[in-house]
């Protein structure tokens, strides 16, 4: 315990070393809350955690912050959002994924959790969706090649999707033979959607046969089983979760997106399956068998899953992807901890000590060591993430004051925090309730179906009014006209304007304008208005008169719609 | 020469050099304003548009036209088209791309094929971010289906998807106090602690156009409902409707618009199919032609129009063609071209690829007609130069 508290104070110090300009509390506060919790604090949090923060108590601040659901929840969706395919191309629908998020917070973040029982699970999935959500981090579009790119790159930091036509022209050390004998190891894969009667009667021939049904396991064996036989039932296997998980879905082909659903040939004679799953197994036993044909300029070339360049022996009898798992976690994994360390620094400052963050093979340079500094800690706390995001949150990098301008640009050390842009989800977030004051007099169940509809309903939103990922582009984002025109003009957000405007109208009629200008600048900027911002205002505003003639509505619209409502 | 020559020169150079690194510097003056790029969804077969075989076993039932470019017949289903073929240029490209997604990207973006760490703007983009005028409230792509995004030119010029019901009417309740409240923003930025950066202008702008678009005069340009019933049977209903109000866009100053035609991929019944298919993008590209030379804008119009790719010259057993990227043709459609051209050649059975350009000689054309350098490089946030255009030729007598 100790040890790990003096390796975090050695790295408050080290960065110290260069000439820093913190946040004022205001500033820190927003942007604790927003990393944190992913929503700006309501107007009573931020006045609280500006006095924490103001004196000197920020690490209780951070404490109390990382106990909350909403962090086990953020962070359980960032864990997804790095690890799963793309938008687009995943299998299944988002409700899936909502229980894939509780899976996560419920089983890898714990106190003491390990991330490598993470990875081994993910990379180990077998079983049918619904019923084994890792799973869900597999997808029906991709092929070895593609998981092998993906995989490597989330899990290892090793950008190897580039050494899949050509030797890697950054690392020459990857070359074409290491990326498609990775690749073989996804070959022993069985990893269909099953979509159909037919779909349906050939796994049931596949798992009557004692070797395919051995490599299940009994626990995915049966619940697979059960499974088919809800299905032979007619019936579907969402009709057996709660209300709350099921999330109304009804009918036949529930539960796989748009995409997964067009890309399935339903035959007219075939009967569709009422909740189509994809299904994971591995069919091959050892990784002797796997071998995997390509083609390059031309040329068809084989590489086989015993060419894999491998730092240590590989068991040749065990399963391809445990293999495969406990080499990529194997005892104390540098790149795996390199990995980590970049995206969680990637999540809390809108880029990783290394860029592209998905590429930490080789580091160099002052944030090369930066960043191994974290990876060690990583590594010392057993690979416990809750310790790398509370080191890194209190670090002085993360509390530096933000500026438009940053050597980030140039991709030198941090000396200053490029402002960054909320996220869909941020801005949606901040403008609803927060979790507390939405589940207030609920028992759990109803607290939790309540939760479920808040979050599709707010995705929803997301989609509609951020449609390409602000995380993807962040570097280069700017609020896009389509943003600017749904924020201003569409009526969801017209009424929510209205219903902070009158409520505020009606708390203070009878006080001064001041005091409705520090609550909303709270409210929204989490700050304090400036004086010229507050004499621009009072000419303005006129509490004596009613509602619709007073300007406030107008001023909670202009505030809501300038640029500082969507920066951090 | 005289002195009034060479002081002209003078000028003009020195202004060039002033000019080349910012946005206005990117196009040149007296060029065209406007990109239409019609997309054909699923890849449309050239025999049963602008390269019929009639009398060969490759070319099926489909029969031939006389048009105004010598030595080439349109379709039968093209009888708007031949009409202005001497205003039109059929280029013959060929690729080994014939997968729908692939080539969608690689006829969308002008001739790149996909890149993993780097996605390439759509060809609209490209138009939208060389010829975008700050002053004009609505956005510089506009797609009505479909299109590539913006990538690396960034989402500022990513198409605005304006697909289905078009007004962005404010409720009524709203509206007056957001009109006031738009006013006060604009005030309001003056005294904000943002208004010292620069960098935040581009969001105000996009704000400030934003209530513009949606309670301003621009709104009508994406609201077809004032048209009448017999301009609209004119451009026929579905595609017909993205042509007209493409049209309107064009006309408010919109320097690209999108627009998608799906339905082309025909592994079966393809004479049956095109029958009805081509006959509906005909009829409404034609009206557009017909309208944009009504108001004059057809000379500063580029229309272009390409598939995924071609189609098989054999007939499958099917009475279908299959995926051919060996021969896809791209129209293009402009009063500045004053003579029909063709580019390429399939011979007489549609097999051979004679003359023909790859795809980036066709965006390599299309760009310096419309003013882009088209060998001009983009750079981005680290300061990376990005080519828009994967080639440095064009095609002989067009540009």
């Amino acid at each position: 315990m100790m040890k790990k508290w003096l390796i975090i104070l050695l790295l408050a110090l080290l960065p110290s070393l260069q000439a820093v300009e913190y946040a004022n509390p205001s500033e820190l506060s927003r942007r604790i809350y927003l990393d944190l919790l992913d929503r700006t604090p309501t107007v009573e949090e931020y006045h609280r955690a500006k006095g924490i923060i103001a004196s000197g108590k920020y690490a209780s601040l951070v404490k109390e912050l990382m106990n909350k659901e909403e962090y086990f929840d953020n962070l359980a969706s960032k864990m997804i959002k790095h690890y799963s395919p793309v938008k687009g191309e995943k299998t299944h629908d988002f409700v899936s994924y909502l229980r894939l998020k509780k899976h996560v917070r419920d089983n890898y973040l714990g106190p003491k959790s390990d991330i490598r029982d993470f990875v081994n699970d993910l990379l180990t999935a077998k079983g049918v969706a619904a019923q084994n959500n890792m799973v869900l981090f597999y997808s029906n579009f991709e092929d070895s090649a593609k998981m092998t790119a993906r995989l490597s790159a989330s899990i290892l930091g090793v950008p190897m999707k580039c050494a899949q036509c050509h030797d890697h022209k950054i690392h020459p050390d990857i070359n074409v033979n290491h990326f498609w004998s990775m690749a073989a190891f996804f070959e022993g894969m069985d990893k269909k959607i099953v979509a159909t009667m037919a779909d349906l009667k050939k796994l049931e021939k596949n798992l009557a046969d004692d070797k395919y049904s051995k490599s299940l396991g009994k626990e995915n064996l049966a619940k697979t089983l059960e499974w088919v036989k809800l299905e032979n039932d007619e019936k579907s296997i969402y009709s057996t979760f709660s209300e709350l998980e099921n999330m109304g879905r009804s009918g036949t082909r529930m539960g796989l997106t748009e995409e997964a659903l067009e890309e399935i040939d339903f035959d007219d004679e075939d009967t569709p399956l009422q909740a189509p799953q994809l299904f994971i197994n591995e069919s091959v036993k050892s990784i002797k068998a796997l071998k995997i044909d390509y083609e390059l300029d031309g040329m068809e070339y084989t590489s086989t899953a015993s060419h894999f360049k491998r730092d240590r022996a590989l068991s040749e009898t065990a399963r391809p992807r445990d293999v495969l798992s406990k080499w990529m976690s194997w005892k104390e994994p540098l790149y795996m901890s390199r990995a980590v360390a970049n995206w969680v620094t990637n999540w809390f400052m809108g880029r990783g000590y290394i860029m592209p963050f998905y590429d930490t093979y080789k580091v160099e340079g002052p944030n090369g060591s930066q960043l191994d500094r974290y990876a060690q800690l990583f590594m010392r706390s057993k690979f416990n993430i809750h310790a790398i995001v509370r080191a890194f949150v209190m670090s002085p990098t993360y509390r530096m004051k933000s500026s438009i301008k940053s050597d980030e640009e140039k991709f030198a050390f941090f000396k200053s925090r490029r402002i960054r842009h909320l996220s869909g989800t941020q801005v949606v977030n901040s403008l609803n309730r927060p979790y507390d004051e939405i589940t207030k007099g609920l028992n759990t169940d109803a607290a939790l179906k309540k939760l479920y509809r808040v979050a599709v309903y707010k995705q929803q939103l997301v989609d509609k009014i951020f449609p390409v990922s602000i995380d993807d582009t962040e570097v280069a984002y700017k609020g896009t006209l389509v943003q600017a025109l749904k924020l201003s003009t569409d009526s969801k957000f017209l009424a929510y304007a209205d219903k902070l405007a009158k409520g505020s109208f009606e708390r203070f009629r009878g006080t001064t304008t001041t005091e409705f200008l520090d609550y909303i600048f709270a409210k929204l900027y989490t700050r304090e208005p400036t004086k010229p911002e507050i004499a621009f205002f009072k000419a303005k505003i006129d509490f004596s008169k009613s509602y619709r003639s007073s300007g406030v509505f107008e001023s909670v619209w202009t505030l809501m719609n300038s640029p500082e409502m969507r920066l951090y | 020469m005289n002195r009034r020559t060479i002081l002209k020169g003078g000028a003009a150079t020195l202004s060039g050099m002033l000019m080349a690194n910012t946005a206005l510097g990117r196009r040149r003056k007296n060029t065209m304003k406007h990109l239409v790029f019609i997309q054909l969804n699923g890849g449309a077969t050239q025999f049963e548009l602008w390269d019929p075989k009639p009398g060969n076993k490759n070319g099926g039932t489909t029969k031939g036209l006389k048009t105004q470019i010598a030595g080439r017949q349109f379709s039968e289903y093209l009888p708007g088209m031949t009409e202005y073929s001497n205003n039109m240029a059929v280029v013959h490209t060929t690729s080994r791309i014939g997968e729908h997604e692939l080539a969608r990207y690689y006829t969308g973006s002008g001739g790149f094929g996909p890149n993993p760490v780097l996605k390439h703007p759509g060809m609209c983009s490209v138009v939208g971010w060389g010829l975008y005028n700050e002053n004009n409230d609505l956005p510089p792509v506009v797609s009505l289906g479909g299109g590539l995004t913006a990538g690396f030119l960034g989402n500022a010029y990513d198409p605005y998807q304006a697909g289905g019901d078009l007004k962005l009417a404010v409720n009524g309740m709203y509206k007056k106090a957001v009109v006031k409240g738009d006013n006060m923003r604009d005030e309001y930025y003056k005294v904000s602690p943002l208004s010292k950066n620069d960098d935040f202008n581009e969001e105000v702008k996009h704000e400030s156009r934003a209530s513009r678009l949606a309670l301003g005069i621009s709104n009508k340009a994406l609201d077809i409902s004032g048209e009448s019933e017999k301009t609209k049977e004119a451009y026929g209903r579905g595609f017909g409707e993205q042509c007209l109000k493409a049209r309107r866009l064009l006309m408010s100053g919109v320097p690209a618009v999108h627009l998608t035609l799906g339905g082309w991929d025909m592994h079966e019944n393809v004479f049956e199919r095109c029958a009805t298919r081509v006959p509906v993008l005909d009829q409404a590209v034609s009206q557009l032609v017909k309208e944009l030379k009504a108001i004059d804008l057809f000379d500063q119009t580029m229309i272009m129009i390409s598939g995924d790719f071609g189609r098989t010259p054999r007939i499958n057993n099917d009475e279908g063609r299959d995926h051919y990227p060996r021969n896809t043709p791209v129209a293009l459609i402009s009063g500045a071209f004053k003579k029909g051209i063709a580019v390429g050649d399939s011979g007489p059975d549609g097999t051979s690829v004679n003359n023909m350009v790859n795809f980036g000689a066709v965006s390599y054309s299309v760009y310096k007609m419309m003013g882009i350098n088209p060998r001009g490089q983009f750079e981005d946030i680290s300061g990376r130069p990005l080519r828009y255009c994967p080639s440095d030729t064009g095609i002989e007598g067009l540009a």
